[in-house]
């Protein structure tokens, strides 16, 4: 019998060994769990900055404050309630600033996990500090380039609406081939705000980030589309950057697959 | 041949004794997977898999918690239950001849050289097609280690019983 306790005292060792080096790798539960605080406030400031570019697309300025921004954003630190600091450093440039309960070293990302897709680092410090952010240029509205149809004899076959009076008439302003897929490249097509012809604008890929640059047709407010075209709804070109997934990279002007070989 | 020595206990003791056995052994399975697979972490943590190879070989902390809570739930059942059976079968010999014991150490050991042979198998095939590495070298130690100690264990196990009834 005594071997048999030998042989299990020999293995508790192993077992003990084995646990304490698992724990080497994973870190202890204490230090996670102050790690995945952090990871939820890089996370809050990632929802955040999203935001604040698609508030800087709107009005071309940075908001105030952060509570102009869409409600349903979380604004407060998890641990203490406390609300998140932004200030305005220049017109396109800001920080977010809060308690943080780890150095970054400590809590660099783990393999296969996306944390965040800003080109801004995202490196802190344990205690109060702040991360730097910029709107990046593809939050600048672009220009669209017009397309003009050479001649009205071709314009008919380009003319995804109906034509009339040499002119081609979009049914509701605006028309989108995909509708808001981010796994396709479609193109929207919406008439010359400043002059003649019809602006095509295509899907596409927003070099360095993994982001699709997704053109789409917006209804106008009820009471706009109501006064102008009495109960018919208008829509209006409109971008919005999707993030692809995990698992998906931008191509082509779509999240596609990411294929390895 | 052992088989006819197997003597009949009450039975209500064979249920019980069966019952204990199944539990060590599945206490078994789930230990000794948990420990290759921590050892496998260890490997790559170690001498990490070359980059150009397919295998998705790299440390997870997710995997490592999980193979740490199945070490720390299974150790204390595993020798729990591995004490009580062997003391039991100090106490009363005939628990050794249980039909249900001998059909899972066979079971196991048909199991632990299906593992073995696999390994082995790709080991050459891998060998064959020139991707031999140090860590894949590792990694086919600790899996066939593993199981064949298991196996070398049980089969000893088994032989000592057709010794001692021969």
């Amino acid at each position: 019998m005594r071997k048999y306790y030998i042989f299990i005292a020999a293995l508790g060792v192993l077992t003990a060994v084995f646990i304490i080096g698992g724990l080497s790798l994973t870190g202890s539960p204490f230090s996670e769990k102050l790690i995945k605080l952090d990871q939820q406030r890089l996370n809050d400031f990632n929802t955040i900055k999203y935001a604040i570019e698609n508030y800087y697309r709107d009005k071309k300025v940075l908001p105030v404050n952060l509570r102009i921004l869409p409600s349903n954003i979380k604004l407060s630190d998890p641990k203490s309630g406390k609300e998140y600091d932004f200030a305005v450093i220049s017109s396109t440039q800001y920080k977010l600033c809060t308690e943080f309960s780890a150095d970054t070293e400590k809590s660099g990302p783990e393999r296969g996990v996306i944390y965040s897709n800003s080109s801004s680092s995202t490196s802190h410090r344990k205690g109060y500090d702040c991360i730097s952010y910029s709107i990046p240029s593809y939050a600048m509205r672009p220009t669209p380039t017009p397309y003009r149809s050479p001649a009205s004899l071709t314009m008919t076959t380009l003319c995804p609406g109906s034509f009339m009076n040499d002119e081609c008439i979009l049914p509701n302003g605006c028309l989108d081939s995909d509708g808001l897929n981010y796994f396709k490249r479609g193109s929207i097509t919406y008439s010359n705000p400043t002059g003649e012809g019809l602006i095509t604008l295509f899907d596409k890929c927003i070099e360095g980030l993994n982001q699709v640059e997704e053109n789409y047709c917006n209804p106008k407010q009820p009471e706009d589309s109501f006064e102008m075209t009495g109960n018919r709804i208008v829509y209006e070109p409109d971008v919005r950057i999707y993030q692809c997934a995990a698992g998906y990279e931008c191509r082509n002007g779509a999240c596609v697959v990411v294929v390895t070989d | 041949m052992a088989e006819d020595k197997v003597v009949n206990l009450p039975v209500k003791e064979s249920l019980w004794d069966t019952f204990e056995h199944i539990l060590l052994f599945i206490s078994l399975y789930v230990f000794a997977i948990a420990f290759t697979l921590m050892l496998h972490q260890f490997i790559d943590g170690i001498s990490p898999a070359a980059e150009n190879t397919n295998a998705l070989r790299y440390v997870s902390k997710y995997l490592v918690r999980g193979y740490l809570a199945s070490l720390i739930v299974s150790y204390p059942l595993f020798s729990f239950f591995f004490l009580r059976v062997k003391k039991r079968a100090q106490k009363n010999p005939d628990v050794r001849h249980l039909a249900s014991r001998k059909r899972l150490i066979y079971f196991t050991m048909i199991v632990a050289f299906i593992i073995v042979l696999i390994n082995i198998t790709s080991i050459i095939y891998n060998f064959l097609s020139g991707n031999v590495t140090l860590n894949f070298l590792l990694h086919f130690a600790a899996t066939v280690g593993v199981a064949s100690i298991i196996f070398a264990y049980l089969l000893n196990e088994i032989k000592e019983e057709r010794k001692a009834y021969a």
